[in-house]
């Protein structure tokens, strides 16, 4: 009965380790707190609620979009009947649909465009909160070397990911659809060739930026994880050679505070996971099923014979498609490190 | 550099490049020194404001984050330094106490860790009623099961 007891005590100051550290993860944005799923020990069954949320959300814009895109169908066909008319303002014609096509578009994709920007500010805010609790949850387990690298990589590259979105990439994207129009509208190569050039740099960039994050997490994780590893596996030598008894309880001490330490890391790393796809997903549905619709009339309007204005239905589809790519950079930037953090030491 | 306006610059010269050069373009000598100008101003609309980048910022910013890494690193060690520090003692102070119960003593045992990285018991507190036999007895246990010295362990 005294070895139960003795037992009891000890399981319960084991445990105690695991209460001293708290690590919890910050508290959902508000623009994702609607698609946050209430349990989220599991991440499959949290991904799927958030996936089964924002696929109900995305249903009226999706109609606000198909509206403007029948718009833009009739502004098209109005262009092919007027273009087989004999008439010497062809130029004019076209001219005024590409303004009529900018004039509809162009508030559409500011406004995408300030979600996408508002998402991406949103994601790099949460991303600034949660990866100090997944540094310091990482530390506590034993991944010291990892921590800090994982932490300065994620945080770098989060900056530079940011700064260059915010202060570049979306004035690029803005550069991008004013040359698309002046060049539809004046049929100048040069503009032109200017306009492929910027959507070549703005999808180069982020290229770039995500190649060089994901070689730098990958080389620092396999290096920091295994010289993690090698220390705790010299500190549990240097532990089981002390005196047994003493030598015991240092072990158990430590074991406890790693699988503390790792499980409050994993819950955090879950609900953090889950917490950057329900900011994120709603946003990149929304502008993703604006690209598609994008597409689709630009492809129905090809049909009508009408090479400029179907293009330059193209070129809003494909300035859609840049916000699409830096939207998802930034997500997925948060999602590898997270999920780096999450594999700990190895 | 402020982005915004650099990349507005490099739009309005192309947009008054291109517009030059469709309307004068084809106009023989004229045509290619418009073409030659346009050309010109563009790269120098392009090029120039690079030259008024500082990276100096980015040093800065990559040094500051570093030491906050470091920072965050060393809570998050010193957060399970001292769960294992609470971990110890209390086992050690279990330890002892179930040693003076089979030797039939009740006493109030304090337990003192020294500061290396993980923390070991070294020095003990013992308050309590207690035989000199059973003392000594309960003294040689814990110097041999637990490491304390004796010169460690403060009788009361």
């Amino acid at each position: 009965m005294k070895k139960v007891l003795l037992l009891i005590f000890l399981i319960f100051n084991l445990a105690q380790p695991a209460w001293a550290m708290d690590y919890t993860a910050p508290t959902v944005p508000d623009s994702g707190a609607d698609l946050m799923p209430a349990q989220t020990e599991t991440f499959s069954q949290g991904l799927s609620k958030v996936l089964g949320k924002a696929i109900g959300l995305i249903s009226p814009s999706l109609a606000e979009a198909a509206g403007v895109c029948l718009s833009l169908v009739g502004i098209v066909m109005l262009h092919s009947v007027l273009q087989t008319m004999p008439t010497d303002v062809k130029k004019v014609i076209s001219l005024v649909s590409s303004l009529a096509i900018a004039g509809i578009l162009l508030s559409r994709t500011s406004s995408m465009l300030s979600l996408g920007v508002k998402t991406i500010r949103e994601l790099s805010d949460y991303g600034k909160l949660l990866l100090p609790v997944l540094t310091a949850a990482l530390a506590a387990q034993g991944g010291v070397t990892g921590a800090t690298a994982l932490y300065a990589g994620t945080a770098v590259f989060d900056t530079i990911l940011g700064t260059a979105i915010a202060k570049l990439l979306i004035p690029m994207v803005y550069g991008y659809l004013i040359l698309a129009i002046a060049g539809t509208a004046t049929g100048s190569e040069r503009l032109n060739k200017l306009r492929d050039l910027v959507k070549s740099f703005v999808s180069w960039c982020l290229k770039i930026i995500i190649y060089i994050f994901t070689g730098y997490i990958t080389i620092t994780g396999v290096i920091s994880g295994s010289a993690d590893a090698t220390a705790i596996k010299v500190t549990k030598i240097t532990m089981s050679g002390m005196i047994p008894v003493v030598g015991g309880i240092l072990s158990d001490a430590s074991e406890a505070v790693l699988v503390g330490a790792g499980v409050m890391k994993n819950a955090v790393g879950t609900y953090g996971l889950l917490a950057v796809l329900s900011v994120w997903i709603a946003p990149f549905l929304q502008i993703g099923a604006q690209y598609l619709l994008l597409k689709l009339t630009g492809a129905l309007c090809a049909t009508f014979g009408a090479k400029e204005p179907s293009q330059l239905i193209d070129q809003f589809s494909g300035a859609m498609g840049l916000l699409l790519g830096m939207t998802a950079a930034m997500c997925t930037l948060l999602l590898v490190s997270t999920v780096c953090f999450m594999r700990g030491v190895g | 550099m402020d982005m915004g306006k650099y990349l507005l610059s490099v739009v309005t010269a192309a947009l008054l490049c291109g517009i030059a050069t469709s309307l004068l373009g084809n106009k023989g000598a004229l045509g290619a020194a418009v073409k030659l100008i346009a050309g010109i101003y563009m790269t120098l609309s392009i090029v120039a404001p690079w030259g008024q980048l500082r990276l100096g910022e980015l040093a800065d910013l990559k040094d500051q984050i570093l030491s906050e890494g470091d920072r965050l690193t060393l809570s998050g060690q010193n957060a399970a330094r001292e769960a294992m520090a609470e971990s110890i003692i209390a086992s050690t102070r279990a330890y002892i106490l179930d040693k003076a119960e089979t030797l039939g003593v009740e006493l109030t045992v304090e337990v003192m860790l020294d500061d290396s990285q993980i923390p070991v018991p070294a020095g003990v507190r013992i308050r309590g009623n207690i035989s000199p036999y059973n003392r000594e007895k309960l003294s040689s246990i814990i110097e041999r099961d637990l490491g304390i010295p004796t010169e460690a362990q403060i009788w009361m």
